[in-house]
């Protein structure tokens, strides 16, 4: 008789109002969680194409700056640096670009400080250091235009894996230049990093830029 | 049949701006400021064919540039850049449109005789097989 009592104890209860605190707990976390999760946890997605194995940045041997001062990676290390292939007779795809590149740096504020546009001229034969210090800082007055001699920008161009070529164009606009129109960012360890293309927008380059950054 | 009420709003606009009856619209017609040396600049638009029969731009002329030529930035394999003369591309179908837009078609204006100021407007005329001349008045501004 007193066993058939035991068989039909239920046991311990946890009586109802003590669940609440729990329950109010649990979904405190979950939303916790859930909030964090799409800010700071969230690694930032880059629109530009992230290299597998960043390289460091070769050395620009040989080139200097429309100022006339030899061109040192190394000098811009804690800050990031836009590299970017052009040339001045280009009225579409370079003029798009470096206006793409100062309105993502202008996005940034005060941290556009720290970012740096070079410009190297895939046509040093018409683009003296007058003429790329003209066109570059009309898109930011911060950009650099970046010459060398032929053969030192040849050198450069094979070690950022940049291809150009002259094309045909006409007699009237002279020739043109194919050329890479990919903008290399290199991070503030001199590493390259992310590669940006004409299709990006000022947005996503700003947005990318300000994670190398940080 | 879908096609009617927008190519009649299209001819409104027309009488404005093309030939008689031309048919050819051009929407938000733009180019960037040009850096002081600058000898070339580019002008994009949106060219909007009401008519129907086919178009295309074969020549164009502007008091602000020696020569006009018609081109294409085109980008072929690992990202090469390439710009040609393009007037082949320069088509604009029956109903259709054509845009000429950054790092993709554009009106090349070459030997600029003064450098392209923000603001400002210059006068392009662009010339169709079909629709004759029609005067574009381009906005400077650099987006």
């Amino acid at each position: 008789m007193i066993e058939e009592e035991h068989l039909e104890d239920p046991g311990p209860v946890v009586r109802p109002r003590r669940r609440w605190p729990l329950v109010v707990a649990a979904v405190g976390v979950v939303a916790a969680i859930a909030v964090l999760s799409f800010s700071w946890l969230r690694p930032h997605t880059y629109s530009g194409f992230v290299l597998q194995s960043p390289t460091a940045a070769p050395s620009m041997d040989g080139l200097v700056d429309h100022t006339g001062v030899p061109v040192d990676l190394a000098a811009y290390r804690g800050d990031v640096v836009l590299v970017y292939f052009g040339y001045t007779h280009c009225p579409d795809i370079c003029p798009t670009t470096l206006s793409t590149a100062a309105k993502a740096i202008e996005r940034l504020g005060g941290r556009g400080d720290r970012v740096h546009l070079l410009m190297v001229t895939v046509d040093p034969e018409r683009d003296t250091p007058e003429y790329l210090a003209d066109y570059v800082t009309h898109f930011d007055p911060g950009f650099l235009g970046v010459w060398g001699t032929p053969d030192d920008i040849a050198q450069t161009a094979a070690l950022y894996a940049v291809y150009y070529q002259k094309g045909e164009g006409t007699v009237e606009t002279g020739y043109v230049v194919d050329h890479t129109a990919t903008v290399m960012a290199i991070d503030p360890d001199g590493f390259i990093r992310v590669l940006f293309t004409p299709e990006h927008t000022a947005d996503q380059l700003a947005a990318d830029i300000q994670e190398l950054l940080s | 049949m879908r096609g009617l009420p927008i190519s009649l709003a299209t001819m409104l606009l027309v009488s404005a701006c093309g030939g008689a009856g031309s048919g050819i619209a051009v929407d938000d017609p733009w180019g960037r400021t040009s850096p002081m040396n600058a000898e070339m600049g580019a002008f994009y638009m949106t060219i909007e064919n009401g008519g129907d029969t086919a178009d295309r731009v074969v020549a164009g002329s502007s008091d602000r540039c020696s020569m006009i030529e018609l081109h294409n930035s085109s980008m072929g394999a690992d990202g090469v850049m390439s710009m040609a003369p393009a007037p082949e591309l320069f088509v604009v179908p029956a109903g259709g449109s054509l845009v000429l837009e950054p790092a993709g078609l554009h009106v090349m204006c070459m030997g600029l005789t003064a450098p392209l100021v923000e603001g400002e407007t210059v006068t392009l005329d662009l010339e169709f097989e079909q629709a004759g001349t029609v005067a574009v008045e381009v906005k400077v501004e650099d987006r």
